[in-house]
This record gives C-alpha cells, structure tokens and sequence, in this order.
C-alpha cells in the first residue's frame, strides 16, 4: 500500500480553488437513483396532498380515489413488465420482494440454486433458509462464457431443486447473466425462476415473456421511485405463501390471510407515496424509452473505461466478450477502495467503495478489499465522466 | 344506483373491482363500485354494480380471469 499524499484528494486544486463546495455529482445510482425526475416530486406531492385515503380500505371518497391511483400505478407496472395488474405487489424494497418470493415458494425444505455474483439479499434469505437443515442450496459459478455459466447451473439442478434465485445483472461489475436461458432451463424442469432485477429494471427491457416466474427489484433504483419501495411481480405459476400476515382490506372476518395476490402479500398499507413515486418514474422513462437510456449510460461508462485505460495502476473490472449494465467497479493499485472514494467525494463526486452488500461477487472476483463503483444513471452526462477522469488520474499519479 | 340491472356482485378486493369496472366500462357497460360490510362474503368488501344481467356479468369477468367472490340476484 503506498503512501498517498492528500493534496491529491484536495478539491482546491488548479481551476477549481475558487470552489469551496464543489457541486454534488451522483454515479451511485445501483444504490439509489438522484437526482429524481421532476415528474417523480410533482407525483409525490400530489400523493401527499391529493391521495390521502388508503388503499381498499373504505368506501369514502378519499379511499376510492386513493385506491384508483394505486390501481393505475399498479397497471403501469404490470404493462411495462409484461404482468397481470393482480400479479404486481408493492413492496418495501427489492430485498423484501426476494424474501417474499423465496421463502414464499420454497417454504420449509427443498435445493435452491444461486449465482457467485448474488448480492446479500438473495444469498442471505437462502442461507437463513438452510439453517433450518431442510432446505440446501448450491452456488453456480458465473464465468464470462454465458455457455459455461448455464451449464454450472444445470449440473447443479437435482430432484429437489424447487428455485433458481438470481440476479440478471451484478450489482458490482454489472456483468448481465444469461437470464432468458436460466429461464428457459426452468420451464423445462418446472423449476421456479426468481430474477433480482434491482440493476436492470429501468436500464434494459424485461419482461416476465424473458421466462422469468418471479421479478423482484427496487422502485427508487433505476425505476426512480422513492426510496422505500419494491417490486414483487408474478407470472401466478407459482404460489407464494405470505411470510407476514395482517390487515388487508380483504376478507377481513377471516383469521387467515387472503389467497389471492396481491392481498397475500401486501399486509398492512402500502407505501402509497412510493406507489406514486413509480408510476410517474416509469412513466419518464417511458417518455425516454429504455433503448435511449441504455445507450446513455453505457456510452458514459464507455468514456470512464477508456479515458482510463491508458492508466497504470487503474484497474478496471470488465472482461471483453461480457454484456454489461452500465456499472463500472474499478480499482486504484495501492489505495483502498475507501481512500479513492473519499478522495472523489471531495472533489463532489459520490461513489460507492467496499463490497457493495455482494460477499460472494467479491469473493467471486477476488476483490478482498473490494472495488469503488461507478453507476451513473440518465441524469449523469460527458462533462461529469472528462471531470471524474481528471481526478481520478490525479489521484493515481498521487499529486 | 343508476342503471342498476344487475344485483351486486362481490368482488375479493378493491383492486379486482376496479379490474372488473375497467373491463365492463371498456365494453360499453355502467358498472359502479361501493364498499360493503357484511352482506355476501361476511366481511369487508367492494360490490360492483353493472347494468346488465348478473349471469352475464359474471360470465364476462370469469371469461378474463377476473376472480369475483360471490353474486346476489
């Protein structure tokens, strides 16, 4: 580890000394998109000063109109996944959606199949599940040959297997699996597919058609809801039993909870504010189209690789031949992830270091002190990727 | 209720109502929801009322997979 001279973190270098507070800029949108589109505040303020009812939970005006909102929101989404309106549950975030779908199918005994590059919010539930000593789970190594990653996963199948749960992308290298395979390999064994979407939905198109049973991801991530909302969307081939019970506005002399999606899974009141907050953030990019901001954000992480490739020391983790969201995990030779963040952050630019909530897609990648992540989102343009390039260059030639 | 013809029919929840309204709406019918306690199901729910024979109502909404829990003629 060399010794890293701190002026280089200084943001009161060369034409920037006259700069007290550089201005913020965000490329950690994998974590949580920001700036939010203006259609996303307009609808959050109109949710909290227009939909003050709650949701199928009276016969009054404001619960009604309240539950029409919902109800469209809930179609937004169903129309841009390719789901029946029913089938779209809100959640809290993408890590309840996969807890809902996987203990929900799984249940109390059967095998589980997930990726090496899972984020904590896949493995840990499985691992929680494997703890009870009837449920067991394998891990299948993605390699950067699509063929070879499938058929990991198919050599681990057995007769127990009841769910592949997957990300469709890494969340750390944004390294895309060859998810409408994995599907394809499921339907043919009646195994429940179960996709984290949380760093596709948004930036590529996916539909349920991709053959995938159950999608899971964030509302406030590249969809650019509000934070606190989640997504469990689908197909009805397979029933997820509730892990929570409670008020659904339904069926409300029972003792037990609802059958039918989405009261089965929605216990307690929605984030109504959030429900908005989504309608309106696919709705922006609907008005933008994904195959636009797709090419957006992967032309700006083109320009991140390559304005620094010429660098040594600067390690990027991309392999040629791989499809990729556009997310960039890099490292500094020398530095601590934490180090060059912190060094960025001073120069106003807010990047994610460490291990991004993903053990097993660092262990995969051998990053033992993990990487810094660039994810920029729609809002990130050319000038913030020549800007952040400077630094980073500065703070490699530790000046 | 206006254009009432049918009796109620119950649906499981606020958002298989507004399916059903959006559907029965699409094809040219009347169809109101209201919130009830009580009657068909023992409990909380939403009835539609639509101006068109229940059988048929039902048919419709059984045809696009809509579930209902229950009629009253």
């Amino acid at each position: 580890m060399r010794i890293f001279n701190s002026n280089a973190c200084s943001s009161r270098t060369g034409s920037s000394r006259r700069y007290n507070k550089p201005a913020i800029v965000n490329f950690d949108n994998a974590a949580t998109s920001f700036p939010k589109p203006i259609g996303v505040k307009t609808a959050v303020i109109e949710a909290l000063t227009k939909y003050g009812g709650n949701v199928g939970r009276g016969g009054h005006s404001l619960a009604l109109l309240t539950s029409a909102m919902v109800y469209d929101a809930r179609q937004t989404v169903a129309d841009f996944f390719g789901a029946e309106l029913e089938n779209v549950v809100f959640t809290y975030n993408c890590t309840h959606a996969l807890n809902l779908a996987i203990k929900g199918v799984v249940g109390n005994s059967g095998h589980i199949i997930i990726s090496s590059l899972e984020h904590n919010s896949v493995s840990r539930p499985v691992v929680a599940l494997s703890k009870t000593g009837r449920v067991k789970y394998s891990v299948a190594k993605v390699y950067d040959d699509d063929e070879r990653t499938l058929q990991s996963f198919k050599d681990l199948i057995t007769n127990e297997t009841k769910v592949i749960a997957c990300t469709i992308a890494s969340n750390v290298t944004g390294q895309i699996l060859p998810y409408k395979e994995i599907g394809e390999i499921c339907k043919a064994r009646n195994i429940c597919f179960i996709a984290d979407g949380a760093q596709v939905c948004g930036v590529i198109p996916i539909k349920l058609s991709d053959g995938i049973n159950i999608l899971c991801t964030a509302g406030h991530k590249g969809l650019y809801g509000t934070t606190g909302t989640g997504l469990l969307i689908s197909d009805g081939k397979y029933e997820i039993s509730p892990i929570m019970q409670g008020g659904s506005g339904s069926a409300s002399l029972s003792l037990e909870q609802p059958n039918f999606l989405p009261d089965s899974l929605e216990c307690g009141t929605i984030n109504i504010v959030g429900a908005a907050s989504i309608k309106a953030g696919i709705e922006f990019i609907n008005s933008i189209t994904l195959e636009k901001i797709f090419r957006h954000e992967s032309m700006l992480c083109s320009k991140f690789i390559s304005n620094l490739s010429n660098e040594v020391g600067i390690r990027i983790y991309r392999s040629p031949g791989v499809n990729y969201v556009p997310i960039v995990s890099f490292n500094v030779d020398g530095m601590m992830p934490e180090e060059v963040a912190a060094c960025l952050n001073k120069h106003g630019f807010c990047l994610r270091s460490g291990f991004h909530c993903a053990a097993l897609a660092h262990q995969s990648l051998g990053t033992e002190y993990g990487t810094v992540r660039l994810a920029p989102s729609v809002f990130n343009t050319e000038n913030d990727i020549m800007r952040i390039t400077s630094v980073i260059k500065k703070i490699n030639k530790n000046i | 209720m206006n254009n009432r013809k049918s009796g109620a029919i119950a649906m499981p929840s606020v958002t298989y109502a507004m399916k059903a309204q959006k559907l029965l709406t699409s094809k040219g019918y009347t169809c109101d929801i209201q919130r009830i306690s009580g009657s068909l199901t023992k409990s909380c729910t939403y009835n539609i009322y639509v101006n068109e024979d229940a059988d048929i109502v039902k048919k419709i909404l059984l045809d696009n997979h809509i579930l209902i829990d229950g009629m009253e003629s």
